[in-house]
């Protein structure tokens, strides 16, 4: 997948990032802790907690196997209301780094994208209908 | 209030036991809630001390659907007001916290103090002699509408009532000593989550306090053993049983019941790839590992194991609630009690391996009970009474507790 040719760092990016959300997308959630480096950093907090400086959000994983403890207990341990996922990648944005505490202090490059997923749930059919003619757009 | 004695309701002969659905989907019966249950005589939890700590600090509560603000004045007392501007009704505050001098309405800029008394009227004598408010208009008599507020361990509870009993008393005892128990230090604020229910305020708070559920639905509890009804434990009430705690301590687990059975919950083979985020350390002598506190009619407070967090229940429809969370620490955690609980996070919230399922089920029963009124929920696990139940936490009397509680303020003795 990596662009061996040009090792344009833009095409890694973006890549990677198809990639991310096809594992969601697609229900292939056991390739996605692959994507990640082994310590990692994955979190989803919220907007006024970040604003806030407040360290606690909803998820957080620093290891692979946490990453796979998440996908293991969403297939065979937690209950909710099943739905699928369908991710909309925003612009990229690459930056220079400015360590922060939070991040990793190695890496020359930040980015920044958003993705916004649309969540169907499958009892919905109406929803579901709206994500199939938007596919067919 | 009510002009009325209009019937919304005709209870069902068996008492707490039976719960008719009407209660979770009929907005008459949802309009009266809010008059008699939360601006009724209850106290209503508003938010921590520790998050308005400086004077002129500002939070955006609620009591029930009434928008509130809860305040530091300027000599460091706790005051709490309706969001509301005295003159056409607007929002004073729109942002969740802020910190000010006074409280000016965006529409007509009338301004008022922080103990609510109405400062500033722009164009109140007119322009040139000519407009402005009448003679008679005395500011004295427009001020915000002001909650009585009492804190009690750095929590902030309100009420509208004049007559309910003061709050450590509308507590009891036996509540008191659990909150005393759980913020016997100061305490600093690690993170908010927010999220919509898609059910009845009420499903919400069922739920918080039924033992019968948290280790069947919760399969994360028995399968790390985090909590199981054969550990030890038990159901705290009030003499109402409005309020109540559920306990267990993990250290006491013993074999049977769950091993060998149907339950989905305990799953044998799964395991943790990597476990630290269930690694945990006692702060406690008294054995307890787990302490869940439900008090009527909005706040609850838990320590799971080392997760502490307040939670707030705002009603916004017949079938739609909002749950806020507020996760906390002690401010004198050391770096180690710091990361494990970042990791035990991941437990509780609308995403946590054991939270997010109560939101799901509460969205479940709405969806369920939906085209039915005159069908009813069986609440008998541990016999028809309300009570404490030291050691046994096979029952359900807590939650027939909470509905004894709610009757009672809503005038549904039958």
């Amino acid at each position: 997948m990596i662009d061996v040719v040009t090792r344009d760092p833009r095409r890694i990016i973006e890549d990677l990032h198809a990639r991310y959300v096809r594992c969601i997308d697609d229900d292939r959630l056991e390739a996605w802790p692959d994507l990640f480096t082994d310590p990692c950093r994955y979190q989803i907090t919220t907007r006024e907690n970040v604003t806030r400086h407040l360290p606690l959000g909803l998820i957080e994983c620093t290891t692979s196997g946490m990453l796979r403890d998440r996908i293991e207990a969403l297939r065979r341990v937690n209950v909710y209301e099943p739905h699928t996922y369908s991710h909309h990648i925003s612009s990229l944005e690459i930056t220079p780094h400015v360590p922060t505490t939070s991040s990793c202090a190695r890496c020359p490059r930040a980015t920044r994208r958003s993705f916004p997923p649309v969540s169907t749930p499958t009892s919905s059919r109406s929803t579901a209908l709206r994500r199939a003619s938007a596919n067919a757009s | 209030m009510l002009e009325t004695d209009e019937r919304l309701l005709t209870w069902p002969e068996e008492g707490n036991r039976r719960v008719p659905y009407a209660v979770f989907t009929d907005p008459a019966i949802y309009a009266r809630e809010n008059d008699l249950v939360f601006r009724g005589p209850t106290w209503n939890f508003l938010g921590l001390e520790a998050e308005i700590p400086k004077p002129g600090d500002i939070k955006s509560s609620n009591v029930g659907a009434t928008p509130v603000l809860l305040m530091r004045t300027a000599d460091g007392r706790v005051n709490a007001v309706v969001n509301r501007c005295s003159h056409k009704g607007s929002l004073l505050c729109i942002e969740p916290f802020a910190n000010r001098t006074n409280l000016t309405c965006v529409y007509h800029a009338w301004s008022f103090d922080l103990d609510g008394n109405l400062r500033g009227v722009p164009f109140r004598n007119g322009i040139g002699g000519k407009g402005g408010m009448p003679a008679a208009f005395d500011p004295a008599g427009h001020g915000l509408e002001r909650l009585r507020v009492e804190t009690f361990c750095g929590l902030v509870f309100g009420t509208f009532s004049a007559e309910v009993e003061p709050l450590e008393a509308y507590l009891g005892e036996a509540m008191a000593a659990n909150i005393r128990r759980v913020l016997d230090r100061p305490i600093e604020v690690l993170g908010y989550q927010h999220q919509v229910m898609h059910g009845n305020w009420k499903l919400y708070m069922e739920n918080a306090r039924d033992p019968y559920h948290a280790t069947i639905l919760h399969a994360f509890y028995p399968t790390f053993k985090l909590n199981k009804l054969n550990m030890d434990g038990g159901l705290v009430l009030d003499p109402i049983g409005r309020h109540a705690i559920t306990y267990s301590k993990s250290a006491t687990d013993t074999a049977g019941a769950y091993e060998g059975g149907d339950l989905r919950s305990m799953i044998s083979d799964f395991g943790l790839a990597d476990p630290s985020v269930i690694a945990w350390k006692w702060e406690r002598d008294d054995g307890i590992s787990l302490a869940v506190q439900s008090i009527f009619p909005n706040f609850v407070i838990h320590q799971i194991y080392n997760s502490l967090a307040v939670r707030q229940i705002i009603p916004l429809a017949p079938d739609k609630t909002e749950l806020h969370w507020t996760l906390f620490g002690y401010a004198g955690d050391d770096d180690e009690l710091r990361a494990i609980r970042r990791l035990q996070a991941n437990l509780v919230g609308s995403a946590g391996y054991i939270s997010m399922e109560d939101g799901a089920v509460v969205g479940f029963i709405q969806r369920g009970i939906s085209g039915d009124d005159t069908a009813e929920s069986v609440i008998e696990l541990g016999g028809y009474d309300v009570a404490t139940s030291e050691g046994v936490r096979a029952t359900e009397t807590s939650v027939r507790g909470f509905w004894n509680g709610y009757r009672g303020l809503m005038g549904f003795d039958r």
